[in-house]
């Protein structure tokens, strides 16, 4: 029965994932219907990261953009025209991931010392740390953002990660998606998930039981920097722009951080398949409300902010978590759903 | 000889700055005493004071200092009503859910004035003047603001040993089921805590508009800067939160002869992430 179970889901997701595949033979060249799916990849991708974080492991960051941001920085700063290194941007994506876990490594031995909340206001201090800093050096051009050579300035082509047609970046994005959702599926199924569940639900006992709950969430932590710079990366190159205000589209504003929270949140935290909800849910939204308040700055993100306190008060399970108890699927006692109770 | 002015000028203004910051870092402190709510939208209803002083300003020509206790009773009641209904609903979950909840509600607020009065900076023409002594020129707008802030912190102080309403609130903060038991009606107390705490944010937002220029996003730093300031003086310890606002004042101005500007609020967050390493329970705290 169980196997049965597994089977038909995997049938689901397999056909899912050929079927997005598949897909820009019919959506073809409308550039504005593969922008915004290549949004809610990397979107889906980045609230995933903050997920395995906050979502299995119980661990609210509050900073998760400034992990995003570091990636786009570092690619950046490795490619940009007048930069000293002219990097090729495949290995500057590579690095946007290291170097984001580089400095997600000490900051998080210093957040994890704290507990519950106060690990909260300490990555959110941190991300701000990161963010004036950034915004004040020159070595990262104080402010001004960075400016990836556009198109006609480089080769086009796979090499540069540039290209004229959207399609290619949709296959980039998608394969990222899946790589980061099966990296989680795995992380959480194997060992090191248990533990974090374990933790999650009660960190005294899970020490009891041998588990060191410092080194099992900073092993997450990295996991979760490590993706986020990768996709901060991703969507710095696929922008051609890093910007470094904090107008929404800023990779080191509040609201990117937000976003990573809100698409798991809506989703439903700790599950796999949240996310990918949540952003879908997230993007549409989004694009929606521009459409109608597009005139009026604020609106949309004044909306978001409603929603993170309706779902906070009236939904904490999430779209998927819902789904799951309402129709039995996979949340056996192996793999609990996320408690809500103090 | 310039130089010895210059810190003295520059002592003496974190010293004044900080007591803006210890008005809002009591605020935070009573709500996270009496319902162990971390509040994130503290600064954000600063913002909704400063607005207050603003308008009531630019409408009617009222000076900020008289549109203080108005502003106060407007964030009281959003407070109250907000325990009321909200919080109230959070109470018993993990602490997870109360950070989010207030995230949620600081992105709320700012966002909405963003929408409602627009991104633009805007100032309250109100000058006080300034003192020059020898070595030191004190701006007097920062002068009274710190007067008005420290009365205030004494008055509530003085409210939380004195009266009845303030000790009930001290029981309630220390343990709600012997509280109850002894006949304090803890949800009122909770909602009237909650109301001062955030009244305390709307007092130092008037306070705010003699020194700051005030837009809707202006409110976030001030959050944590009052945060900051409850950590470092102990969760829960009024007149350790007073104390260590001056402190975190002073540090933060004192930084500008070693950082740039743009990295003065920086200072204020290192400072919180070594506090939280190695005093944990605050300068003052056990």
């Amino acid at each position: 029965m169980k196997i049965m179970k597994m089977r038909k889901s995997m049938i689901v997701i397999l056909a899912l994932a050929i079927l997005s595949f598949l897909s820009p033979i019919a959506i073809g060249e409308q550039t504005y219907i593969l922008h915004i799916l290549i949004l809610i990849f990397i979107f889906a991708a980045f609230g995933q990261s903050w997920n395995l974080l906050a979502g299995f492991a119980g661990q609210i960051s509050l900073g998760h953009h400034a992990f995003f941001g570091i990636g786009a920085y570092t690619l950046g700063l490795l490619v940009y025209y007048h930069s000293p290194f002219k990097m090729n941007p495949w290995p500057a994506l590579i690095l946007g991931g290291l170097m984001s876990m580089l400095i997600g490594l000490p900051i998080g031995a210093i957040c994890f010392r704290l507990r519950g909340p106060y690990f909260a206001l300490a990555t959110l201090a941190a991300s701000e740390v990161i963010r004036l800093i950034i915004l004040n050096t020159e070595f990262t051009l104080a402010g001004r953002g960075v400016v990836i050579p556009p198109p006609s300035a480089v080769q086009l082509g796979p090499l540069s990660i540039s290209f004229r047609s959207k399609i290619p970046y949709y296959y980039i994005s998608l394969t990222m998606m899946l790589i980061v959702f099966l990296v989680t599926y795995l992380v959480v199924r194997s060992r090191l998930g248990f533990k974090l569940l374990a933790i999650r639900e009660d960190e005294e006992t899970a020490a009891t039981l041998g588990i060191s709950p410092f080194r099992t969430k900073l092993f997450a932590l990295t996991i979760s920097v490590f993706f986020a710079g990768i996709l901060g990366a991703l969507y710095g190159q696929y922008m051609t722009y890093i910007d470094a205000l904090t107008d929404p589209g800023g990779v080191l504003a509040p609201w990117t951080g937000l976003d990573a929270i809100l698409i798991s949140l809506i989703g439903g935290m700790g599950t796999i398949a949240g996310p990918i909800i949540g952003a879908t849910i997230r993007m549409g939204l989004g694009e929606t409300l521009r459409v109608i308040f597009g005139w009026r700055a604020g609106v949309d993100l004044l909306i978001f902010g409603l929603l993170l306190i309706s779902i906070v008060l009236f939904f904490r399970k999430g779209i998927w978590g819902f789904i799951r108890v309402a129709y039995r699927l996979g949340g056996n006692e192996r793999w609990p759903y996320l408690k809500l109770r103090a | 000889m310039i130089h010895v002015e210059l810190l003295l000028t520059t002592i003496v203004q974190g010293i004044l700055v900080g007591g803006i910051y210890a008005l809002l870092a009591m605020g935070t402190n009573l709500i996270v005493g009496i319902m162990n709510i971390i509040n994130l939208s503290q600064g954000d209803f600063a913002m909704l004071g400063m607005f207050t002083a603003f308008w009531l300003f630019a409408l009617f020509g009222i000076t900020p200092l008289i549109s203080l206790p108005l502003a106060f009773l407007l964030t009281f009641i959003a407070g109250f009503l907000l325990t009321k209904f909200i919080f109230v609903r959070v109470f018993g979950l993990q602490p997870i859910y109360s950070v989010l909840l207030t995230y949620g509600l600081a992105l709320f607020v700012m966002n909405a004035a963003q929408a409602v009065w627009t991104g633009d900076y805007r100032r309250i023409d109100v000058s006080y003047g300034a003192l020059r002594y020898s070595f030191l020129s004190v701006n007097n707008n920062y002068l009274i603001a710190f007067i008005f802030a420290t009365v205030l912190s004494f008055v509530i102080y003085s409210f939380l040993t004195r009266t009845r309403l303030g000790k009930a609130i001290r029981a309630v903060s220390q343990d709600p089921d012997a509280a109850a038991s002894s006949g304090i009606n803890v949800r009122v107390i909770r909602a009237i805590t909650a109301g001062i705490g955030l009244g305390l944010a709307g007092a130092a937002g008037v306070l705010m508009t003699l020194i700051y220029f005030i837009y809707p996003y202006v409110g976030s730093t001030f959050t944590i800067k009052a945060i900051i300031v409850c950590v470092l003086g102990g969760l829960g310890n009024v007149m350790g939160a007073y104390f260590s606002a001056l402190i975190i004042g002073l540090a933060e101005s004192l930084s500008l002869f070693f950082v740039p500007y743009g990295l003065k609020d920086a200072v204020g967050f290192i400072i919180f992430i070594l506090i939280l390493l190695f005093r944990p329970k605050g300068l003052f705290g056990g």
